[in-house]
């Protein structure tokens, strides 16, 4: 067995960009309060040091932060700028979504722009929208974005260093309940994760819930009741929502005949309407022949309350998995 | 022009209300009925708000910063709605904010979570004055911080382009998060930055009420009768954590200290006592009173309803 060391989720992040800057002196940081408080929320702590001026703080800037970052990853440095939440993307709609997304596209230029956005989402507590919403499915629809969403400290650590390594950009963003949890065994030894590849965090033979993020947690804990009533579930994380592996979700289901989708953000035009379609237009057969209809769980297609009280009651919760579940043919 | 008593009095009644009241939101959220944890504090930034607020009617718009939103009793808001406002009650039904001080009727277009969005939305407000021709003015408070972002200098242009009915302040208290404004600003004066745009700009010590009220006045009045937009930074300190928890590995050791020293009470205190309009008595009798006004204000607040989940869904415009 490999050597491991304990990590949390944040601490593998802080590894992951450690050992990058190191490898690479092209690498380098920027955005606020990374320095002075490690982070909004400590998301950042003390990994830096070492590397001085190549981790600067910003004024609030939102904009030119990502924009700059799109310009020097053009000018040969490979920037990690980061942008919070994943609802202050929005803030930076339009050089994310039209310039970092697709300038380079316009102009037939496929040569390398590498950079990397780096938030979180989840962050939950009454903050409303901008804190805790889901933004992923927003950036999918942009030609020229790569969306990374993991739920463990090792797949956190893996596919932070395969961001930062990719020569396009690459929107990473990290679950916030996630940040301080539970350590776990990650190798001392380097490794990297490859996009595009989901990984079966829980191996089952009656029903596939396709999830990422923060939604995997839910879905194992669900599993793990669902089984004591025989229901056998199969957990597929699909780590990276572009590139997506549809393949390994045909696979799964293939086995399974039933295919669940679930995701944080809301409902209308989230990524679960684009996974389904997908795996429909690749296996129009295995679709056919399902069980039980596909089915989606999402947050409800209404703003994230300033309200503490309200938070829970729109997102999916791991009973309403369950309950989801149980709807899909096993009486 | 003097200052009338009772102006000087209301204003030091509502600074010793905002000092209480910043305690009792701490306690509040310490005990954990506040449903978070994570409040950012005010306190020792009182005065400025307070003197912004003694110069504004109850139908003008303005927007604090979230630090100090706690002070918006002082525009006529109920302590009790005040206090429920923080702690994620809902006041609506009995004419108050809703949580998080949202209420266009009193003037309160509401802070968002991504902070610094709000000048173009406060500047509407002074368009839509402009087309009602009412005499409202609007008064668009932004923290050091959240001033140098972008929508601020678009709407900053746009004031002076309409000349509308605006004045623009910068709540300066020297921090956002964790980045000191010697970091973030390369000019000393805040208030030059007033000159790009083509109006007035003055700097004002945000600790003193008596010259805080006098600047704000100036410029309040100034728009009001249609002499258009201009800047106000009012200097202050952030004495409080960024957010209750923060270890605050930023802050110097020895800087609020001697920030304390600089406290806007005593001073204002002195100032009254030797105008001979507050005595040794009335301080005293002051604070009890304010006590148990916060006392029964939290106590009512606490009993508000919270966020209601039919009232979200009527904000559905389809399936949810
Ligand atoms: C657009 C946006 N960027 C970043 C944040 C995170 N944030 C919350 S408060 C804050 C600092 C604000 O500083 P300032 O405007 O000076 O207000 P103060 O906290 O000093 O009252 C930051 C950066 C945010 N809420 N919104
Ligand atoms: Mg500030």
């Amino acid at each position: 067995m490999a050597e491991t060391q304990m990590l949390n989720y944040v601490s593998a992040i802080g590894a992951a960009i450690n050992e990058e800057m190191r490898r690479d002196e092209r690498v380098a940081m920027w955005g606020e309060d990374l320095v002075s408080m490690q982070g909004a929320y400590g998301e950042n702590p003390g990994m830096f040091k070492e590397f001085g001026d190549r981790i600067k703080d910003t004024p609030i800037v939102e904009q030119a932060i990502l924009g700059t970052g799109m310009g020097a990853a053009l000018a040969g440095i490979r920037p990690i700028v980061w942008l919070m939440t994943a609802g202050f993307l929005t803030i930076a709609f339009e050089g994310l979504f039209m310039e970092v997304g697709g300038l380079r596209q316009e102009y037939g230029y496929a040569g390398p722009m590498p950079l990397v956005v780096y938030c979180r989402s989840g962050i939950g507590g009454g903050f409303g929208a901008h804190h805790c919403a889901s933004t992923e499915s927003l950036f999918m629809h942009s030609p020229g974005l790569k969306i990374v969403m993991p739920s463990t400290a090792y797949d956190a650590k893996g596919l932070m260093k395969t961001a930062i390594r990719d020569d396009e950009p690459v929107i990473y963003v990290g679950y916030g309940a996630l940040y301080f949890g539970a350590k776990e065994p990650i190798p001392t030894e380097e490794y990297l994760i490859p996009f595009g590849k989901a990984d079966i965090k829980r191996e089952g033979k009656d029903i596939t819930i396709v999830c990422y993020s923060g939604m995997v947690r839910k879905a194992l804990a669900a599993a793990e009741e669902l089984n004591k009533e025989g229901i056998s579930v199969e957990v597929v994380d699909l780590r990276t929502l572009v590139p997506m592996d549809v393949a390994a979700i045909v696979k799964s289901v293939e086995k399974t005949g039933r295919l669940l989708i679930a995701h944080e953000a809301m409902k209308r035009a989230g990524a679960a309407g684009e996974i389904a379609f997908r795996v429909t237009e690749a296996a129009p057969d295995l679709v056919k022949s399902l069980k039980t209809p596909i089915k989606r769980l999402a947050a409800q297609n209404l703003a994230i309350p300033r309200s503490i009280s309200l938070d829970a009651q729109l997102l999916p919760q791991v009973e309403d998995v369950i309950a989801i579940v149980k709807t899909m043919g096993f009486d | 022009m003097a200052i009338p008593k009772e102006k000087l009095l209301e204003m030091y009644r509502n600074l010793i209300t905002a000092r209480l009241l910043g305690d009792k939101l701490a306690e509040i959220f310490t005990t954990g009925v506040a449903g978070r944890t994570g409040l950012h504090r005010g306190t020792g930034e009182e005065a400025f708000p307070i003197a912004i607020q003694a110069n504004l009617r109850k139908d003008d718009y303005l927007k604090l910063t979230f630090r100090m939103d706690f002070t918006l009793f002082a525009k006529g808001l109920l302590l009790r709605d005040v206090i429920g406002a923080e702690i994620f009650r809902d006041s609506s039904q009995f004419g108050g904010p809703r949580y998080r001080f949202f209420d266009p009727d009193n003037g309160l277009l509401a802070h968002t979570g991504a902070g610094g969005e709000e000048p173009p939305i406060y500047l509407g407000a002074a368009v839509a004055i402009m087309y009602k021709k009412t005499d409202q003015v609007c008064v668009c408070v932004m923290g050091d911080g959240f001033a140098n972002r972008g929508p601020m200098h678009e709407a900053m242009v746009m004031s002076a382009a309409w000349n509308l009915p605006i004045v623009w302040v910068i709540h300066n208290n020297q921090y956002a998060m964790g980045t000191s404004v010697k970091k973030s600003y390369k000019i000393d004066d805040l208030a030059d930055r007033a000159k790009a745009y083509g109006f007035p700009g003055e700097t004002v010590d945000g600790n003193d009420v008596i010259a805080s009220y006098e600047v704000m006045k100036k410029y309040i009045d100034r728009a009001r009768n249609g002499g258009g937009p201009s800047l106000v930074v009012g200097e202050t300190y952030r004495l409080m954590a960024h957010f209750m928890g923060d270890p605050q590995i930023y802050r110097p050791k020895g800087e609020a200290e001697e920030w304390w020293k600089k406290d806007s009470i005593p001073r204002y205190q002195k100032t009254l006592m030797d105008m001979g309009i507050l005595t040794v008595e009335d301080i005293d009798k002051f604070q009890r009173e304010i006590e148990a006004e916060i006392e029964e204000a939290a106590t009512a607040a606490l009993a508000l309803p919270q966020a209601s989940y039919e009232n979200h869904l009527k904000t559905a415009i389809d399936e949810i």
